[in-house]
């Protein structure tokens, strides 16, 4: 039974207008998507403080993140900054920019009244309420000590990174909150990439000479991850080495969580750059084991360990398991891990038609989501060099990022062409983050360009199409419930998503679920699993819309 | 132009060209392929770029030159410039094989598919009887999505090379991806009995016995994937011919690491003795030099080594280590204990020194302090 309550109430202009038969995605003739940064006022420019002496982490940096700071119900836009390399955390200036959505399509940056500039030199953001007070906090990765910023509610942050135990002093990368102890609140694993620092940087060429970035194998330092436990009071503690995930250190630099095997709690996986992949089983007892290569997830079906950058996971199958989808190094084709059940997996990326359309580019951020709300999840791949290409100057390592149409074969059509010039940009791209920033029903994507400009892709493909938008909170756990499951039954089909904010590239995203429902304007039946392991079911509800549940009761609100 | 050809042209084209030079106007010399922003390179493939470049020019009708050209471009990297110069290759001698095998090559790992399908075609009806392109034909087709054409190129190739592991091996993936788990099996454990040091196929075996039910299987073949560290490259001598052009210092590293890892230690080390003649401060030469020296128990040479990759890079755990190895094997602890010590300051996380850190005091934790 529904129960309806006054919790929120967001009432959307219709924007993807009357249902109609067949639609096609988007307004015919018109690009997909629409770069729309500057316009919107997102004038932030990335840094990486190149200076000729090809460091390492110069061209893996960018990240980026929607969340809605402010509790308005519209995302704000948050843009993390490198600068001076190597970075001094005591005297840099922070750089990193926090955008207020002002609701009508344009920002306002508010970083020197949130007090979110940040310090050292920056890779990533992860966004959770930690604390439990009903917002969302941010946690900022770097090269060097990590920064935890409290949201005090007030439109303002404080740096409690000290108090909170959490600044891992690694080269950090991506970073997820989860509650993987399930205790209700939220723990947070941090990615670590390699132990960089300038005086290991090395000299690298090409065959022919070429001077150029090391790959991560030339230093042999992969870095140890690792896992704090919130301990409820606002303090985390490391809990790395009991919890077991010391056991294998690796160039960690994508994370996605889910209950992979299926046995009730939380997984961890991670993306290593040229080393096999982990894959954490939650033992549930506070420790995990790496089960990557037995589970089929390590390595691609030729044994080989990939450039692991960015992960995604969903369910595109809608076989009721968590599939990957991990990007890689040109040269070597993107992997999609197909979870056979329980957390065995095999690798379909040339049955999905994935590999050859990934073998000319270097994927960072990704996404498996519903582009054109047509039912079937798509994937978009922020791309950008990391070596030399073809054309051998200096600096030219921009490449076109790319957008794969799923279908409900399963396999998937390269359709980047019809993108629209925002595309094809050619940048170096590395964080993207996804949500619907505009609440106007379809998901729109923030990139974060190394050394180069913000762009925003406003949507323009869901014309014409239905959606539903679940947006849960959870008053005695996190703002967003973390870990939530929302199931959707309609057209015969039944989707899962859950609800996970990070995934990708050093990005954090909109943490709503958003289905495309194609030509459904109602849902049979929409189930929600609460992070506790609640359920309750929602029946014929209407298309359209961003529902708002709240735990305990089920609240639905709207119009 | 042959007689053939004019057939194939419209009149009016034809008259325009009769125009513009007639059938008898030589045609213009191909440009030859050179780098438009010349870049810091190693000499010794400037040079060879060079002279080929040359060679190139004063012969503009030579398949050979400008394929030879090709083949220095793509063994060192520059792979546009390599398949331009295969391009005009090909089109100078239409009749041989090698310059459209590179050029599917190239397209293949690019991700140009029907380019890559039509050269490697192309190829082999030019010679049937090359066996790694029907083999690479499969493996494109494969990552194509098109198993049944997929099957038939590999099955070309076995045809070639009985029981060869590239060609078994591409069966049984397909055999995996159609769900024929029994059969994928059966030509894995063929391709492993031929090449027990085929990874790929070890792992693959591995996951398929897991889908069969046969967990215990599988957890061996992962235990032999996770331990052999040698690669299995399949014979393929155009691509050998064309990495014998990789001349240069890095070029050569590649070579000698590849050799490394394969177990041809001899092979590998003399390749590194010729980069440290060029550039003696080179690291890696220095450190895996120390490594063959090392496994060879010849303890002094090893030990010189070490040394020099310390004072190279004296923040570098590995360097340490394989010194404090070296020490250990010329029972020389104290000095062995210094270096694990140094090794697990630079890098806490080291789980070899450790290990030997904790042998060397269970061992001879007693004679450690009187040590010189």
């Amino acid at each position: 039974m529904v129960r309806r309550t006054a919790w929120l109430v967001v009432l959307l202009a219709g924007a993807c207008g009357d249902p109609a038969t067949e639609a096609p995605a988007g307004k015919a003739g018109a690009p997909l998507f629409v770069e729309v940064a500057a316009e919107a006022g997102l004038n932030f420019v990335h840094e990486n403080g190149a200076t000729g002496k090809y460091y390492l982490p110069e061209l893996m940096q960018g990240g980026c993140a929607f969340l809605d700071y402010d509790g308005d119900s519209f995302l704000d836009v948050y843009m993390v900054q490198s600068g001076r390399l190597p970075p001094d955390p005591g005297t840099d200036p922070g750089g990193n920019r926090l955008y207020r959505n002002d609701g009508d399509g344009t920002f306002t940056d508010v970083t020197a009244d949130a007090g979110v500039g940040g310090r050292g030199y920056g890779s990533g953001a992860a966004c959770a309420d930690y604390d439990r007070d009903g917002d969302v906090d941010l946690y900022v990765t770097h090269l060097g000590p990590d920064v935890l910023f409290r949201n005090d509610g007030d439109g303002t942050f404080t740096d409690v990174t000290a108090d909170a135990a959490v600044g891992d002093h690694g080269y950090s990368s991506s970073a997820a909150f989860l509650d993987y102890d399930a205790d209700g609140d939220l723990d947070l694993y941090v990615c670590n990439y390699v132990d960089w620092f300038p005086e290991i940087e090395r000299d690298c060429f090409s065959r022919g000479g070429l001077r150029g970035y090391c790959s991560p194998a030339v230093y042999d330092r992969p870095q140890l991850d690792t896992l704090f436990r919130n301990d409820g009071n606002g303090r985390f503690t490391d809990v790395s080495v009991e919890a077991g995930i010391r056991a294998s250190a690796g160039t960690g630099l994508g994370v996605a969580v889910a209950d992979f095997d299926d046995d009730g709690d939380t997984d961890i996986y991670v993306a290593n750059d040229q080393m096999p992949n982990n894959l954490w089983i939650n033992n549930g007892d506070g420790t995990f084991t790496d089960e990557a290569l037995r589970r089929g997830c390590a390595v691609d079906e030729d044994g080989r360990a990939k450039a692991g950058m960015g992960v995604a996971t969903e369910d595109p199958d809608d076989d009721g398991d968590w599939d990957l989808f991990v990007v890689n190094l040109s040269g070597e084709t993107n992997t999609f891990y197909r979870n056979a059940g329980e957390g065995h997996f095999s690798d379909a990326t040339h049955e999905l038609r994935l590999g050859m359309v990934s073998l000319p580019f270097t994927g960072f951020g990704t996404s498996l989501f519903d582009f054109d709300c047509d039912g079937h999840l798509d994937i978009f791949i922020a791309n950008g060099k990391v070596r030399l290409g073809d054309s051998m100057r200096e600096g030219d390592y921009g490449e076109p990022n790319q957008l794969l149409r799923g279908s409900a074969s399963g396999v998937f059509e390269d359709v980047s062409a019809q993108a629209g010039p925002a595309l094809a940009l050619g940048e170096v791209t590395r964080g993207a983050a996804f949500g619907d920033y505009d609440n106007d029903g379809d998901v729109d994507i923030l990139l974060s360009n190394n050394d180069g400009p913000a762009r925003l892709l406003r949507n323009e493909a869901c014309v014409g199409r239905h959606w539903l938008t679940v947006d849960l909170a959870c008053p005695d756990r996190d703002r967003h419930c973390i870990g939530a499951l929302v199931t959707l039954e309609a057209g015969g089909r039944t989707r899962r998503r859950q609800v996970q904010p990070a995934y990708g590239y050093a990005a954090s995203n909109d943490p709503r679920v958003h289905f495309g429902l194609g030509e459904i304007a109602s849902v049979d039946v929409l189930t929600v699993t609460w992070p506790g392991g609640r359920t309750e079911r929602h029946i014929d509800v209407p298309a359209d819309r961003i529902l708002r549940l709240t735990e305990p009761g089920g609240t639905e609100a709207g119009p | 132009m042959s007689r053939r050809r004019w057939r194939l042209l419209g009149p009016g084209l034809a008259v325009g060209m009769l125009v513009a030079g007639g059938c008898d106007a030589p045609r213009p010399a191909p440009a030859v392929p050179v780098f438009q922003e010349p870049e810091p390179m190693d000499p010794d493939v400037a040079r060879a770029i060079d002279d080929a470049v040359a060679a190139a020019r004063a012969n503009p009708a030579s398949a050979g030159a400008f394929g030879r050209l090709g083949r220095i471009y793509h063994a060192n990297e520059f792979y546009d410039l390599g398949a331009r110069c295969y391009a005009i290759a090909a089109r100078l001698d239409p009749a041989t094989p090698d310059w459209p095998y590179y050029l599917g090559v190239l397209a293949a790992e690019r991700g140009r598919g029907d380019e890559a399908e039509a050269r490697f075609r192309e190829v082999t009806r030019l010679t049937p009887g090359y066996a790694p392109a029907w083999a690479r034909l499969g493996d494109l087709l494969l990552v194509r999505g098109e198993r049944e054409e997929a099957s038939a190129a590999f099955d070309r190739y076995l045809a070639l090379e009985p029981g060869g592991p590239w060609g078994l091996v591409g069966l049984g993936k397909i055999a995996r991806h159609s769900g024929r788990l029994d059969e994928a099996a059966e030509l894995l454990e063929r391709a492993l009995d031929v090449e027990p040091e085929h990874r790929q196929a070890a792992y693959l075996l591995g996951v398929t016995y897991r889908d069969l039910g046969r967990p215990q299987d599988a957890d061996a073949l992962f235990a032999r994937f996770a331990e052999t560290h040698t690669s299995f490259a399949p014979p393929d001598p155009w691509i050998e011919r064309m990495e014998q052009e990789a001349t240069g210092a890095f070029g050569l590293m590649r070579k000698a690491n590849a050799l490394l890892r394969a177990g041809r230690h001899e092979e590998a080390e003399a390749l590194y003795w010729e980069i440290l003649s060029r550039r003696p401060d080179e690291y890696t030469a220095v450190v895996n030099l120390g490594q063959v020296c090392l496994v060879q128990r010849r303890f002094d040479q090893a030990r010189a080594l070490w040394e020099r990759a310390v004072e190279l890079r004296p923040v570098e755990p590995h360097g340490h280590y394989g010194l404090a190895l070296t020490l250990l094997a010329t029972s020389r602890f104290q000095a062995a204990e210094t270096e694990l010590n140094e090794v697990l300051r630079l890098d806490p996380a080291h789980a070899g020194a450790r290990q030997q850190l904790r042998k060397l005091h269970d061992e001879h934790g007693a004679r450690l302090g009187g040590q010189p």
